[in-house]
């Protein structure tokens, strides 16, 4: 008999394009004819893991494998609580920011509500949404390429349950200064769950940038996220956290699934949290020296260029991004087109160490010189 | 939750006594799906037309379907194939070649065939379906007088469902473009508006502080990953909104399914807005001694990490030069005569736009017959008037691919290749008259 899924499978779910990730190394090596393939397409920390990281990975014990993890990452919650100030109740670990940010809408969300976030920005809240079955409005950034606090908040509606801001923004690297943030929750004025994504907090080194679990005490309807998967170069990992007030975490935990975060995850997301040695600042130093190469690069050819902060920058180039993409496979290099981030013929371009990015320039001006 | 669209299913023996069955369904499914009388009249045609063929063809179980598509009704059966001959479907058939002793069995889908506004056939396993379409019958309003402007402010891009919209854009088109350029769905506003509202047109319009139509965009899904537009068709006396139409297009696309669009109709060069030129089409137009050139833009929407292909010799070494151009790698795996068999007749679909004089041919059922059944189309079409006669077939198909031959033989040239056109990549022969 033949299966007839179409009566069974909602509309949103039936509309919606699945994520295709690229092909394994290995493979998209085999197929390109590649001795060596530079992945700059995943904002990837390569200096990674910091050390003690690696000595705990070094002596991972397998032992650990046959015992179910933590189910609440108690330890890394502890930890994160220590090292940052608020309560280990007010932590929720998740496998990855995507779990959490599906999680959160799984919590407050039902069909007919709404988000509200950016046009273009980091992918997922738009999809979460989407399949499940919540309208997703995305408002244009402004024009200089910033979340636009004022249109978002008149996207703000009964219906809204979430506001994701994601801070620095993924692609741009653009970032609301606290006074932004503050006056953006004060318009929001507890009337929906802000969601202050902070994947790339530990890039930014500007004064202005807010520390948004400082801001819990005083927008109780904030909820904030950041990741192991950038800066702390944990991402085959996928470990991720929020932090929020104590009774926004209960209800997002009840939407979120224990057990998910393995045990070699927590241990190393624990580990990297504790580490004192400079990997964080050689880091900081190799993504400052990246954006100098590719601002150099992009100014003799005379291409526009986005350099904000982040571990990433984009580049507005004369061909397609999707053929552009393929001229650089071909040689060696993996980048991320911005035409599925709404960007038509701009790049994303992960900063890497600076021999490999040498080399990345190199090639690229060879295109178009 | 039931989230089908609203359709009548019968289950019923491919026997004629139930004709009156399905004539009734048919015919309130008709009024109630909007057909006009005569329309329903049509469409009651073809699905008893439809049963009387099933039942001489004895296929026994059938499922008929009725259901309202964007601009009519379609009414289909589904059964289990046992080597049906549905080549009465083909736009050349004629089962009387024979005299009297042709083969009339299949006279009812002839006659089917001939009463719809489009068919296609499917093959799922062991299971075939026929699908008829009749369209609802549109008024042709007299067009709004159109001229260029000069937008006052900068206009705001939205996208354009209304109808009345609609009927403006079509006006401005018809009126400030050649016929050519215009989509024929142009000509009739009610069709157009009735595409857009079903979802399967999709536009952005710009409309200056003034709120006059400054620009719109069109665009379609052609497969389930593949995008074509048309346009853009930009209303100002300065040409400045047709780039803002592409970017808004791309945006609009960019993150959904689709992982390339190209034009159908494009109106200008759009290698500034990093597309590339994929085939510039020279047109036989009846009112023409000129062929008029129609490029093809096109772009990946998605980054392509390689695919496999089905080639033939016959256009092996087009698909290279091509692939090569375009950076993309593909796998291409040479058909091979493995003497397995084919039915007998062979059934291709057709879809004609006569204001460009043109027909695009497509293998629905692969046949014994299938070189002669090409020909016989080409005679056929050729000898109506029909001066652009493209073919397409889809590379993720290997005996689409293995027609490679039988093209060439009868005259048909490769000459464009759209990126995952179809469920693969797609590629388009073009008839070359003098051959």
């Amino acid at each position: 008999m033949p299966l007839n899924l179409e009566h069974l499978i909602p509309e949103h779910i039936r509309l919606f394009d699945p994520y295709r990730p690229s092909p394994p190394d290995a493979e998209l090596m085999r197929l390109y004819g590649l001795k060596r393939l530079h992945r700059l397409n995943n904002n990837e920390n390569t200096l990674g893991p910091s050390p003690a990281v690696r000595e705990l990975l070094a002596g991972l014990e397998a032992g650990v494998i046959p015992v179910y993890p933590h189910g609440d990452s108690q330890d890394l919650r502890e930890t994160l609580a220590r090292t940052l100030g608020p309560d280990r109740s007010q932590f929720l670990v998740g496998n990855g920011s995507c779990e959490l940010i599906s999680s959160v809408v799984k919590a407050f969300c039902e069909p007919g509500d709404n988000i509200v976030t950016a046009d273009k920005t980091f992918a997922v809240y738009e999809w979460v949404a989407t399949f499940s079955g919540v309208e997703a409005r995305l408002i244009p950034l402004d024009r200089d390429q910033r979340f636009d606090p004022d249109a978002m908040l008149a996207a703000v509606d009964d219906r809204t349950k979430l506001a994701f801001v994601c801070n620095p923004n993924n692609p741009t690297g653009t970032y609301w200064d606290e006074a932004t943030m503050r006056r953006f929750l004060d318009g929001v004025d507890g009337r929906c769950i802000v969601v202050a994504d902070e994947a790339y907090f530990e890039y930014v080194e500007r004064p202005d940038y807010p520390d948004c679990i400082r801001l819990l005490d005083d927008y109780p309807n904030l909820v904030v996220f950041r990741t192991f998967s950038k800066m702390y170069a944990l991402a085959a990992l996928r470990v991720g956290y929020l932090c929020a007030g104590e009774a926004v975490t209960d209800v997002i935990g009840r939407a979120h699934v224990a057990y998910s975060v393995n045990t070699p995850a927590q241990m190393a997301a624990r580990a990297a949290l504790l580490d004192r040695s400079p990997f964080i600042e050689r880091t900081r130093a190799m993504v400052r020296r990246g954006r100098e190469l590719i601002r150099e690069t992009c100014e003799a050819l005379g291409f526009e260029h986005i350099i904000g902060e982040g571990n990433y920058v984009m580049i507005r180039t004369p061909i397609s991004d999707t053929l552009l993409q393929r001229k650089l496979l071909r040689r060696g290099f993996l980048v991320r087109t911005m035409t599925g981030f709404r960007f038509p013929n701009w790049i994303r371009v992960s900063l890497e160490r600076e021999p490999v990015l040498r080399e990345f320039c190199s090639v690229f001006r060879s295109l178009f010189e | 939750m039931n989230t089908a669209a609203p359709r009548i299913r019968l289950q019923l023996p491919a026997d004629a006594a139930w004709a009156g069955l399905v004539q009734a369904s048919a015919e309130q499914a008709g009024r109630v799906f909007g057909l006009d009388p005569a329309k329903s009249l049509r469409l009651v045609h073809c699905a008893e037309e439809l049963l009387l063929f099933l039942a001489s063809a004895e296929t026994g179980e059938v499922e008929a379907t009725l259901r309202p598509v964007a601009t009519g009704v379609e009414v289909g059966f589904s059964f289990a194939s046992a080597g049906v001959d549905l080549s009465a479907l083909n736009l050349a058939s004629d089962p009387g070649a024979g005299g009297e002793d042709g083969d009339w069995t299949s006279l009812p889908l002839l006659l089917a065939s001939r009463m719809t506004d489009g068919f296609r056939v499917g093959l799922d396993g062991r299971r075939m379906e026929i699908v008829l379409r009749v369209d609802k019958a549109y008024p042709a309003p007299e067009l709004l007088p159109a001229e260029r402007l000069r937008p006052q402010g900068r206009p705001v891009l939205a996208e354009a469902g209304d109808a009345g919209a609609l009927f403006e854009a079509c006006s401005a088109i018809a009126g400030l473009y050649p016929a050519h350029v215009a989509p024929e769905w142009c000509l009739s506003p009610g069709r157009t508006a009735d595409l857009v509202r079903a979802g399967e047109l999709s536009a952005i319009e710009a409309r200056d502080a003034g709120g006059r139509l400054c620009g719109i965009i069109f665009w379609r899904m052609r497969s389930e990953r593949s995008v074509t537009f048309f346009g853009p068709y930009d209303f100002t006396g300065d040409g400045s909104m047709a780039g803002e139409l592409v970017e808004a297009l791309l945006r609009a696309v960019g993150r959904t399914s689709a992982r390339n669009v190209f034009s159908s109709l494009a109106t200008q060069p759009l290698a500034d807005h990093g597309f590339e030129l994929l085939a510039e089409l020279p047109y036989l137009l009846a009112d023409s001694p000129e062929p008029v050139v129609h490029p093809v833009w096109g772009r990946m929407l998605q980054e392509d990490f390689g695919a496999a292909a089905w080639t033939h010799e016959g256009f092996a070494d087009f698909l290279r030069d091509r692939y090569d151009a375009l950076e993309l790698l593909r796998d291409l795996r040479p058909v091979r005569d493995l003497g397995e068999a084919v039915q007998a007749g062979s059934v291709l679909g057709a879809r004609l736009t006569p204001g460009l004089s043109e027909v695009f041919l497509h293998p629905e059922l692969n046949g014994a017959d299938i070189g002669d059944n090409i020909a016989r189309h080409v005679s056929t079409l050729a000898s109506a008037g029909y001066r652009n006669i493209f073919f397409e077939i889809d590379l993720a198909k290997g005996w689409h691919a293995a027609m490679g031959g039988h093209l060439i033989r009868c005259g048909f040239r490769p000459e464009l290749l759209l990126p995952l056109g179809g469920q693969s990549d797609t590629l388009i022969f073009r008839h070359a008259a003098e051959s």
